[in-house]
């Protein structure tokens, strides 16, 4: 489902990620661990599309189709959703208003018909009941004032809505407690589906016991260094990176 | 007026026809409207060296050779406000047969069928307030507006709302409409002002307001300038607030090539409070003034100023604000701010916030800032597929919105995003 060969990417001029290959079929969940400044994050930016994260070889494929070179919105279109890190507080925009601009443009991108305000309310509350949300939380604007546990529900909410294809979860535990933790992890575990990729990327192994990868992968200096089952994870928690590192180099 | 002609000031004479012979109006009118006349006459359009007037040229306006014109037919507008009466101008004349103002006779028009209220002379010829040359270009002028009178404990039974419906013609037309408001202790009222304008042209639109809220009255005031690219708006209201009363008004500047919206409050009344916010989007070579002087008169006053601009294309926006604490206004809170979003690399901004104070034991402060529009936001936005250009809205639409939200009336703030977001091609739930 998302094929990636062979991708370098530098961030102003500066190459992060140096080669890194990567391959997630449908209904799998992956795992991306790594130390700081391994390129965690610059994978999920280069990715979604950022702005400033330059392309300077190797493809990236989600269904088929490569993505490089695409604006962000037409990543979305496609059916790619990053959760972040550190999700964007939009003074002034309701939660409503955005969740149906974002859901219209990708229907009207991918040649659907918008929702009526009627249909698209009827589907937000359901969505809302089953993830446990108080509908005022989208009365308020986009994660202004919110706490991190907020923050990430509505991102789990904004997966929900917009059902994507593939979702890159960038570092979903940071900032949040273990109540909160569980709490967005049922949300993404509710979406696991037979059809939907997901690769989730992560300092610490403690998200990977609530969202259980199918393979876990070790990115260090911009490479895949490592990949395996679940068990990998542990190792790393109980040996650190430093170990498997050391190990990887000889 | 032949003595005046030696010693006439800048672009005077392109507005001599407009002056308006008196006939048939009260003495105190006639009088008032002369000593404007001669004042405007002496000093004419203000110029860019003029304090005040140092970043909005009105240079153009004594080439633009505009023309008084006659009554004419006007359509009709659907209003914003849900339930509100409907006064509808045209041209600057007050149009009955276009309004719907039934159950509201507080509602005086058109102008000179109440020009003999016994109230009016002492609201119109109050001298408390600086000279304000545009004003009296409108004084000497204006041949219609409005007057809105509430008695004590008196609430307008609905809101209303000002349609100025501006229709150019072949020759660029200019108009001087007048409101007189008065709220006596106690009473209450909400009205929206919108300003649009219908088909191509250049026209002048000159407005002038004088402004009553007698104590603990409260009046929302709320204007929606959505006039066409060829228009030029200027206004200048003037506030006095009585005793613990609130005068809460709000400008939202989306069109015309040059706009000014002026202010200028007297706060004389103890713990009373006045909030002068606004919001403008403006782009191509639009320009978009808005200066306020409140004068804090009285103890435990109260100030409030909030404006949010986004500039785009060649736009201009400037904002002036004056605060003044005269020496009896101790425990003052004052506070202004503007705030600019540029869009474009040839947008620009001035702002100007000033404190005068003389009091000692005051609480004023004032900022401004200015910059672009935060990429994390677009991107946020893009990466749940709104694409660019409907995303730039919507940091707009957020921007812009702040100073919106301290709109006092549900409906009229409702009223006022509405609009906004129609600008915007933005759709509300």
């Amino acid at each position: 489902m998302l094929e990636i060969n062979d991708l370098r990417v530098s961030v102003e001029g500066k190459q992060i990620l140096k080669g890194l290959n990567l391959s997630v079929p449908a209904g799998e969940v992956h795992a991306i661990m790594g130390p700081n400044g391994a390129g965690k994050s610059t994978l999920a930016y280069a990715l979604a599309g950022r702005e400033g994260y330059e392309h300077e070889g190797g493809s990236a494929k989600l269904l088929g189709n490569s993505i490089i070179g695409l604006d962000p919105e037409d990543r979305a279109a496609l059916g790619l959703f990053l959760a972040f890190q550190y999700p964007v507080e939009i003074p002034g925009v309701a939660g409503m208003t955005f969740l149906k601009t974002a859901l219209n443009s990708m229907r009207v991108a991918r040649g659907q018909e918008e929702l009526s305000a009627l249909d698209f309310l009827k589907l937000v509350r359901e969505r809302l009941k089953s993830l446990g949300i108080d509908e005022a939380m989208l009365k308020r604007p986009v994660n202004v004032g919110f706490s991190g546990g907020e923050k990430k529900r509505n991102e789990v909410l904004q997966m929900a809505m917009l059902e994507p294809k593939f979702c890159v979860l960038d570092e979903t535990d940071s900032g949040l407690d273990i109540d909160a933790l569980k709490v967005v992890a049922d949300g993404v575990n509710a979406l696991r589906s037979p059809d939907r990729g997901m690769l989730v990327i992560t300092h610490y192994q403690r998200l990977l016991d609530y969202i259980k990868p199918d393979r876990v992968h070790v990115l260090a200096s911009g490479q895949i260094v490592k990949s395996g089952g679940p068990e990998l994870a542990l190792q790393l928690e109980a040996e650190g990176y430093g170990e498997l590192l050391k190990e990887t180099a000889a | 007026m032949s003595a005046g002609l030696q010693t006439s000031g800048p672009g005077v004479d392109a507005f001599r026809t407009a002056f308006r012979q008196p006939s048939e109006e009260p003495l105190w009118l006639s009088q008032f409207r002369l000593s404007q006349t001669e004042q405007f006459s002496h000093s004419g359009l203000p110029t860019t060296k003029d304090e005040g007037w140092k970043y909005t040229s009105l240079r153009p306006l004594a080439r633009a050779k505009y023309q008084i014109v006659e009554a004419c037919e006007g359509g009709s507008v659907s209003p914003v406000l849900k339930g509100a009466a409907q006064a509808v101008f045209v041209n600057g004349y007050f149009r009955a047969e276009a309004s719907d103002i039934s159950g509201l006779e507080q509602f005086l028009g058109p102008f000179n069928g109440f020009l003999k209220e016994p109230w009016l002379e002492n609201l119109v010829t109050d001298t408390s307030f600086k000279y304000q040359t545009m004003y009296s270009l409108n004084a000497a002028s204006f041949t219609d507006g409005f007057a809105l009178k509430l008695g004590a404990d008196q609430q307008l039974p609905r809101p209303l709302e000002l349609v100025f419906l501006s229709v150019p013609g072949d020759v660029p037309g200019m108009w001087h409409p007048r409101a007189a408001i008065d709220l006596g202790a106690n009473a209450s009222a909400t009205i929206i002002e919108r300003h649009l304008s219908v088909g191509e042209g250049a026209y002048l639109a000159n407005h002038a307001a004088d402004i009553r809220v007698g104590e603990n009255a409260r009046l929302v005031h709320v204007k929606i300038q959505d006039e066409g690219s060829d228009g030029r708006h200027l206004s200048m209201t003037r506030v006095k607030v009585g005793k613990k009363s609130l005068y809460d008004g709000f400008t939202l500047t989306l069109g015309g090539s040059l706009s000014r919206s002026e202010t200028e409050a007297c706060v004389e009344g103890v713990g009373a409070e006045v909030r002068l916010n606004g919001a403008y989007s403006i782009t191509g070579k639009q320009h978009a003034d808005h200066t306020s002087r409140i004068n804090h008169l009285a103890q435990g006053t109260k100030s409030r100023q909030v404006y949010a601009g986004a500039i785009d294309g060649n736009g201009r926006g400037v904002f002036q604000g004056h605060i003044v604490v005269d020496q009896a206004a101790q425990q003052t809170d004052g506070y202004q701010m503007n705030r600019a979003l540029l869009l474009s690399d040839t947008a620009e901004v001035d702002s100007k916030p000033t404190l005068e104070i003389y009091a000692d034991d005051v609480k004023c402060s004032h900022g401004a800032t200015a910059g672009d529009i935060d990429e994390d936001h677009l991107f946020y936005l893009r990466a749940r597929g709104i694409p660019a250009p409907a995303a730039r809205s919507l940091v707009v639409r957020g921007f812009l919105a702040d100073p919106i939200e301290n709109i006092s009336d549900d409906d009229a703030r409702a009223a006022v995003l509405d609009v906004l977001d129609a600008h915007l091609g933005l759709e509300r739930l």
